[in-house]
């Protein structure tokens, strides 16, 4: 079977490292985009199976690179964990109302609940 | 027959009769008429000769004149003022005299037909002086007020019973960019427009209200005046009411548009504090775990023992800036409640599955009564859970090893009454008013168990506050503390 692909889009590398030899460790193959701009091409061009997006970011926001992902025909299915440290429950609910497949606190949640939800949204 | 002698004798009688009495009646003369003074008249020995006055009596009596001589009533150094109207035939001026609780106001003046002799005229201004002190008192207050209106940091109206502006103040002006002879005695409702804080809403009765008999909470409001100019105030109202009869209201309110703009600042400043502070936080926290997974070799007990260590105290500290976060946004008013139809029961199992493992950690055991029935209410399902997750987590974290906890539903017509109860450490007397302040632990917990910030039951009340809901509870020391939690069962109308 297939490696699936994981595309992190996290501008800060520590946490995108680290993610990263997580998600390697679990078998997934990861690509990683730094700003929004970039994290919306790598998704248009190489859809990834399932794309971890930050909503702090530089260039193109999280909440903008959300939106286009959503309203393109080629990215539309992909499913879209949230992964950030800013906003509140209420975004959080904005966002699940809007599409996204789970919305997650990184201090809240551990690597072993990421891996636990990407596997469930891939399933 | 009378002798001719005696006739004389008899006239001459007569004669110093009607000359005396002639006296008299000159004498009495000279005293004013209707003169509620008391008027005594003496020589210059100071013996009373003669006194005049309607109530005289009265007066003699209070000031207790025994004898007949003034130094008795008033001292000594008087004779020289007297001596000093005698000599000069001249007039005093009042002077005053305080004597025991009266205060009297004492005039001499010389008796022309009679050199030698005074008539003083004793006023008691007892009644008057303490009239004038009253008035000098009511000026004061009403100078006072005068001076707290005209010079308070909030802008007033003063509107009549038909919602005309009858009064105002300088700050009141200022804050509205207002001309005081341009909006005396018009109507309020033509020439300001107010809307509520988000600008969707008109308050058309608003006036309406406080001109008949209603009070308006403080309350955030968006002026608009005739030029289409916006003013962000804060607005408290009061009706003016006089033996039932209503008269007007007074509004009162100061301009909030700096505190909005602050306000506005400190909400960006937490959020992006609470991001950065949450980033390293998640590095930390994914680190750790990587390393205890002991993909990258081996750890020995120690190195295990050591990083957990780590790893709970960043929980804490996560778990620290979430509750920093929570308190901010409850207090800028960032949380609106939603109301849905929940039911309790499923939230407080999933509460319960969520602490189990701490429960097993700490051999305790928990007893619930009435969660199998449906509880339905109709709040906010975040809030709710999170008052669950604090008190029942505070219950084991507060009991000791092998403890036990009871949770008890129970509901009525208007609302559902939740009991948690635990036989740990309980709350000292002393310290059990300040269990829901902000940052305030028990000292008896402090000592053991040093996890904790002081904020979880702050919140629970905060958010109990939100949803209409009520906290209280029973706390004995080394016994144990049980929580009392009402919720009402439909929304508030």
């Amino acid at each position: 079977m297939d490696k699936k692909t994981v595309l992190i889009i996290e501008d800060d590398k520590f946490l995108s490292d680290t993610l990263k030899e997580k998600l390697n460790q679990e078998g997934y193959v990861t690509k990683h985009a730094i700003d929004g701009k970039s994290g919306y091409e790598i998704a248009v061009n190489s859809s990834p199976d399932i794309i971890m997006l930050d909503l702090f970011l530089p260039v193109v926001s999280g909440v903008t690179v959300f939106e286009r992902l959503k309203k393109s025909f080629k990215t539309a299915r992909i499913p879209i964990i949230i992964l950030t440290n800013t906003t509140d429950d209420i975004t959080a609910n904005e966002f699940k109302l809007a599409g996204a497949d789970a919305f997650l606190f990184k201090s809240n949640t551990s690597l072993k609940d990421i891996v636990k939800i990407i596997k469930k949204n891939l399933e | 027959m009378p002798s001719k002698q005696q006739k004389i004798r008899d006239s001459k009688k007569i004669l110093e009769e009607k000359k005396k009495l002639q006296e008299e009646v000159l004498i009495l003369s000279q005293y004013p008429k209707a003169n509620p003074d008391l008027v005594l008249r003496m020589n210059k020995k100071g013996k009373i000769l003669d006194s005049h006055n309607f109530y005289k009596k009265k007066l003699l009596k209070e000031l207790q004149v025994t004898s007949k001589n003034i130094y008795s009533i008033f001292p000594k150094n008087y004779k020289s003022e007297i001596n000093k109207t005698l000599k000069n035939n001249k007039q005093t001026n009042d002077f005053e005299y305080t004597f025991k609780d009266k205060i009297l106001e004492i005039q001499y003046s010389p008796f022309n037909d009679r050199p030698g002799e005074v008539f003083i005229r004793i006023k008691d201004s007892t009644e008057r002086k303490k009239l004038e002190n009253k008035l000098i008192q009511v000026d004061d207050k009403k100078e006072r007020l005068n001076f707290i209106l005209k010079n308070l940091g909030e802008g007033f109206f003063i509107l009549d019973k038909d919602g005309k502006i009858i009064d105002t103040n300088k700050i009141a002006l200022q804050i509205l960019n207002a001309d005081r002879a341009k909006i005396i005695n018009k109507q309020f409702d033509n020439i300001f427009k107010i809307f509520d804080e988000k600008y969707k809403e008109e308050k058309k009765n608003l006036i309406q209200n406080v001109i008949s008999n209603k009070s308006i909470k403080k309350t955030k409001l968006i002026l608009i005046n005739r030029d289409n100019n916006q003013f962000n105030i804060s607005l408290c109202g009061f009706p003016i009411n006089k033996n039932g009869i209503n008269q007007g209201g007074v509004l009162v309110f100061h301009d909030i548009s700096l505190e909005d703009e602050i306000d506005k600042i400190k909400t960006e400043f937490v959020s992006i504090a609470s991001h950065q502070l949450r980033t390293p936080l998640a590095s930390i926290k994914w680190t750790l775990e990587l390393l205890l997974a002991e993909n990258k070799g081996l750890l020995n007990n120690r190195q295990k023992q050591l990083i957990s260590r780590i790893k709970e105290s960043n929980e804490n500290m996560i778990s620290l800036v979430n509750n920093l976060l929570k308190v901010s946004r409850i207090e800028y008013g960032k949380i609106t409640p939603k109301k849905l139809n929940l039911n309790l029961s499923e939230i407080i199992n999933k509460n319960i599955e969520e602490i189990k493992p701490s429960l097993q950690r700490k051999q305790q055991k928990i007893k619930t009564q009435g969660l199998n029935e449906k509880h339905e209410i109709n709040s906010d399902p975040q809030l709710v859970y999170q008052i669950f997750q604090n008190l029942l987590s505070n219950a084991s974290k507060y009991s000791r090893v092998k403890g036990d906890i009871k949770l008890k539903v129970k509901k009525d017509k208007q609302s559902t009454l939740l009991e948690i109860t635990d036989n740990g450490f309980g709350i000292p007397k002393n310290q059990q008013h300040r269990l829901f302040q902000k940052f305030f632990r028990a000292d008896n917990v402090i000592l053991k168990e040093t996890e904790g910030t002081g904020l979880g039951l702050y919140l629970v009340k905060s958010f109990l506050e939100l949803l209409d809901g009520e906290i209280w509870f029973d706390s004995k020391y080394n016994k144990g503390t049980t929580f009392y939690v009402k919720l009402p069962k439909n929304e508030k109308k």
